[in-house]
């Protein structure tokens, strides 16, 4: 499980102390509940995000 | 009375938009401190769009169903010149230089627009007790959370304040309220309706759809909602059905040969029992209509649901990402779902959407067994306003996560779904049936719907105000 706590230091983020600590369980449970899904697309599953291109007029 | 009715009688002049808009503006001032549904009301808009609807009606010029029904919109939808908060601070002072495309859209079908309803602030969450506009209040017991996050939308039709409202559904926003509040929530499939000018809250989950009193009304709205918005990137060319062909069902709808899939797995484990119960008894129904009721199983659906929510909270974090040096202005609840989207790997984002097309095409492949799919929308009806959990069974649960773990995958998959009313708790308190369809199949979901509506009288009760 990561250490949140680091992690917020390292990324900066200017969390108070007790909202932090309120955040650390969810955070495990997300990632905990997220860890098998992690492999779950194909090696070559495109993610699904939006970007079109039109030709140049 | 539903908008079919209301538009019989305007076209029969024996009502007017403008006694439409009266008693709608009435009651809102009669029953919104009680419920405060509505964070801003536009009398004089309203009723100088109602005397432009009698006299083109009068003309002969007629709109369409929608043409001089007084209608509201979820506080999320911009409105030219009309404050458009999105239930936060953070644009409590937001006045928008124009329309969004529902807005554009219902005006052009000469609905007349109340105001703008109140919400969960940022549309981030279930309750739809706003910290800076205060709480919405269920019309069915205003000690109880109309559900959220289009709660001022939900509990507004419920109470007769409107015929139609806009909800916005990231997570069962529009299905949630609906269940909670006795009405009928449509969240069409993804790209049916068009995002533009709704303040975001997560660009690939978000839906747009009507909250009605009856499944006929949904139908009637999608019909001057639905098409291609060449503006909005995730807008769909898929043709809009019209004519004979179009989304409003017929006066008598047949289930017959409809397959129903009633899933064995997840749907019915933890929920509470007066649900199961009417959920089942619709099943039966629809099962006594002539539909072929098959047991299916669904794929993980707990999987969707964490797929869903690493989306969720990865875009709307990165949406909001601007207003981070204003994080107190922003109630404790949203606050702490922004911050655990900053924590998040991109990679886990990334991955969440490579996911997304694998679920999508497992469900696309359990519908080629089945039409439609009937759920519970939520495991219980509506919670009391302030409890942070809801007991199910012998476990207590958290009641944000207890009321979209029904609907929550289906905004993943962004296929059609519904809520209807299909009965009561022992406290009284609404039940929503959900069902689901393939993409862009809202024709055969409407159908099925009304097939049942027509059997059933749970649409018709009206709220102890």
């Amino acid at each position: 499980m990561p250490n949140w706590k680091l992690l917020a230091q390292a990324r900066g983020f200017d969390l108070p102390a007790e909202d932090l600590e309120r955040l650390v369980p969810v955070l495990d449970s997300l990632d905990a509940a997220f860890a098998p899904l992690r492999e779950l697309a194909p090696h070559a599953s495109e993610p699904v995000t939006i970007y079109r291109l039109e030709r140049a007029k | 009375m539903t908008i079919l009715e209301a538009a019989a009688q305007l076209r029969a002049k024996t009502t007017t938009s403008r006694q439409l808009t009266e008693t709608c503006l009435a009651r809102i001032d009669l029953l919104n401190p009680r419920l405060n549904a509505f964070l801003t009301v536009t009398p004089d808009h309203a009723l100088a769009q109602a005397d432009q609807a009698d006299r083109e009606l009068a003309a002969g010029q007629s709109r369409g169903p929608l043409h001089g029904i007084p209608i509201a919109l979820k506080d999320v939808f911009e409105t030219k010149g009309i404050r458009t908060t999105a239930g936060s601070l953070l644009f409590k002072d937001h006045i928008p230089t124009a329309d969004s495309a529902v807005t554009e859209k219902l005006a052009a079908a000469g609905a007349v627009l109340l105001g703008k309803t109140n919400m969960h602030e940022l549309a981030y969450g279930v309750t739809s007790s706003n910290p800076h506009f205060g709480p919405v209040r269920n019309p069915w017991n205003t000690n109880c959370i109309p559900g959220g996050s289009s709660g001022g939308s939900g509990a507004a039709v419920a109470a007769d304040l409107c015929f139609m409202a806009m909800g916005s559904d990231t997570g069962g926003s529009i299905r949630i309220p609906a269940a909670f509040c006795n009405t009928v929530g449509l969240k069409p499939t993804y790209g049916r309706v068009s995002r533009r000018g709704v303040l975001p809250l997560d660009f690939s989950l978000d839906h747009m759809g009507p909250l009605t009193r009856s499944v006929r009304d949904a139908a009637l709205c999608l019909q001057a909602l639905a098409g291609l918005d060449p503006l909005d990137d995730t807008s769909s060319p898929e043709p809009v059905p019209e004519s004979d062909n179009d989304y409003l069902p017929p006066a008598h709808v047949s289930l017959a040969g409809i397959r129903i899939g009633v899933p064995e797995n997840y749907y019915f484990d933890q929920v509470d029992p007066a649900v199961q119960a009417s959920v089942r008894r619709m099943v039966q129904l629809a099962a006594g209509l002539g539909a072929k009721v098959e047991v299916i199983r669904v794929p993980d659906i707990p999987a969707l649901n964490s797929t869903a929510r690493i989306i969720l909270l990865s875009e709307a974090s990165a949406t909001m990402e601007r207003f981070q040096h204003r994080r107190l202005e922003i109630g404790p609840d949203v606050r702490s779902l922004l911050d655990q989207g900053r924590f998040l790997a991109a990679t886990d984002y990334v991955n969440a959407q490579r996911a997304r097309r694998v679920f999508r095409d497992q469900f696309l492949e359990l519908f080629r067994r089945v039409d439609v799919i009937f759920t519970p929308a939520t495991p219980t009806a509506a919670a009391p306003i302030g409890q942070a959990t809801v007991r199910i069974g012998d476990l207590d649960e958290d009641v944000r996560l207890a009321s979209t773990r029904f609907a929550r995958a289906i905004n993943l998959l962004g296929f059609p779904a519904l809520s209807m009313p299909c009965g009561f708790d022992a406290n009284h308190m609404p039940l929503g049936l959900q069902i689901i369809a393939a993409p862009f199949e809202e024709r055969q979901l409407l159908a099925v719907a009304a097939a049942l509506e027509d059997e059933t009288d749970f649409h018709l009760q009206s709220p102890p105000l």
